[in-house]
């Protein structure tokens, strides 16, 4: 499927001791959620840095929206960005964090940080407790709500989900979807996460990151019409684990992803074939990329 | 200049500034006024204080060894590792074109907000106290020099023991090294009384010295914070 993309990025390259990010094309569908998955020291998190400019030394090139902006300084402005860990001092309070993404962003709405932060459950209501005082989730909170109440472009949110109750990670999707909604088709969020499950009904696009190079990516209809779920009787297993992309067996039977071009060298087996889950797609390919020995 | 302030005001919270700027300067004030008066009133010839010796010059350096503690132990509330490698306290900054700077004129403002509160106590404690000029019989451009020296002392180990202390995430470990500034604080003292403008040249070559110091070393950690360094 074609579409016009909100950030273009060509050679990305980023060396580190035992790591290499090595990415020579990269673009995030304009108008859509893309989820960016991979497991832990992928480089998801590097180039969530890189995208958002807190994050420099790299080769490569990126562009931003439709523009074709080159220096990230110019855009950031258009750009809400949020990390885990400490990205707020632990000694503001809420209404800092108000004060200070006022000063910070011309594009802040005050109204519209507090009214989240209500709705969201942030702190007492006054704004007093300190960023130190709140739980993971609720920091999580107070930075979505942070970017949430200013007039955005592009979302880049390292794992938003990860602290958040299943609860609240409904409300994320919530949040996510309203936003690109109310940008008609001009707004495009892109999030890292490994609670693909949880995510998968607001995911667009997905990329799935390993060893740092983008291993496959596409619209989430065009995934799940590549890979396939397959089960089967235990007496197929041997010849169609020659067949199947990933594989998991039992004394019971079996299961895998089968890539849909490969279907027919199934034929003569008795197996039931069935639309694979996003979660299911990313485990398959991450599992036939990874270097981990996940097996004894 | 206006920015600057509309900065420190953002960055700092309203407790932070109305105990650093206008509670612990006033009640330190106070309190070296107060223990001024009493020592050179009538009713101290007997009292423990001067009996034990106690000078005005003792209470300026009580005044500034508080004034530095209490100036170290705020500046944890407010910036407490601030330049803490790798924590990455500024994550928020660092998605504004405009945060950076903005947290760099913040602690430039500090930094006029110290000296002009270092230079500003100890010579209102003895102007309370009625003890400047002329006190103690010294020549008045000696005194001057004195309390000058004092309050320069006083705003360049305030500034090196905040500075460093920004580098740490525990206030405990900043305590401690309070402890040991107050070694140099009383050696600043101590010379000053004998040597007043030696001491006051050098004092303030050394708060210039460290004031650039310290505001481009924290600028470099921050713009390093955007690299692998």
């Amino acid at each position: 499927m074609e579409f016009t993309s909100v950030i273009d990025g060509a050679n990305i390259c980023k060396k580190f001791k035992n790591f290499t990010l090595d990415i020579p094309e990269f673009r995030i569908p304009k108008g859509f959620a893309t989820a960016l998955v991979g497991e832990n020291g992928a480089g998801k998190t590097t180039l969530m840095n890189i995208l958002a400019g807190v994050r420099l030394d790299y080769q490569g090139k990126l562009e931003y929206f439709d523009e074709r902006e080159q220096n990230v300084e110019k855009v950031k402005e258009r750009i809400g960005y949020t990390a885990p860990g400490l990205y707020f001092m632990p000694q503001w309070s809420i209404r800092q964090v108000e004060e200070i993404c006022g000063l910070l962003f011309d594009r802040f709405d005050r109204e519209k940080f507090r009214d989240i932060c209500g709705k969201l459950n942030i702190g007492d209501g006054d704004g007093k407790k300190t960023v130190a005082k709140l739980s993971d989730g609720n920091r999580m909170k107070l930075m979505l709500a942070s970017v949430l109440a200013r007039e955005t472009d592009c979302l880049l949110l390292d794992e938003p989900a990860s602290p958040l109750d299943p609860l609240m990670r409904d409300g994320l999707c919530q949040m996510i979807r309203e936003y690109l909604e109310s940008g008609d088709g001009e707004r495009s969020v892109f999030f890292s996460t490994h609670n693909v499950s949880d995510m998968e009904n607001v995911t667009d696009y997905c990329m799935i990151l390993e060893r740092g190079r983008i291993v496959e990516q596409g619209f989430v209809e065009e995934l799940k019409e590549k890979y396939l779920l397959v089960k089967g009787e235990h007496c197929d297993a041997e010849a169609a684990k020659q067949v199947l992309y990933s594989f998991s067996g039992s004394s019971y039977g079996f299961e895998g992803i089968c890539l849909a071009k490969d279907l027919d060298r199934l034929a003569g087996m008795d197996v039931k074939v069935e639309t694979a889950t996003l979660s299911q797609i990313c485990v398959a390919v991450m599992k036939a990329y990874t270097g981990l020995q996940l097996t004894a | 200049m206006k920015k600057t302030v509309k900065y420190y005001r953002t960055f700092t919270d309203i407790r932070y500034r109305l105990l650093l700027i206008v509670v612990v300067p006033a009640a330190i004030l106070g309190l070296r006024a107060g223990a001024g008066i009493w020592l050179g009133s009538r009713y101290a010839a007997n009292a423990v204080l001067a009996a034990g010796g106690m000078t005005e010059e003792m209470l300026d350096f009580l005044c500034c060894l508080f004034l530095m503690l209490f100036d170290l132990l705020l500046d944890y509330w407010a910036f407490g590792g601030i330049a803490v490698k790798g924590t990455d306290h500024l994550g928020c900054l660092k998605t504004s074109a405009r945060g950076i700077p903005a947290m760099a004129a913040t602690m430039r403002a500090d930094q006029v907000r110290r000296l002009a509160e270092s230079v500003a106590v100890p010579l209102l404690g003895r102007v309370v106290s009625g003890t400047f000029p002329g006190a103690q019989g010294i020549r008045k451009a000696e005194e001057i020099g004195y309390l000058l020296a004092v309050s320069v002392s006083l705003y360049f180990v305030s500034t090196l023991a905040v500075s460093v202390a920004r580098y740490w995430e525990k206030l405990e470990a900043g305590m401690s090294l309070a402890g040991l500034l107050i070694i140099v604080l009383g050696i600043f003292w101590a010379a000053g009384q004998f040597w007043p403008w030696a001491v006051l040249a050098a004092a303030a070559s050394l708060s210039a010295g460290a004031s650039v110091f310290f505001d481009r070393k924290m600028i470099r950690r921050w713009e390093e914070s955007f690299y692998d360094k």
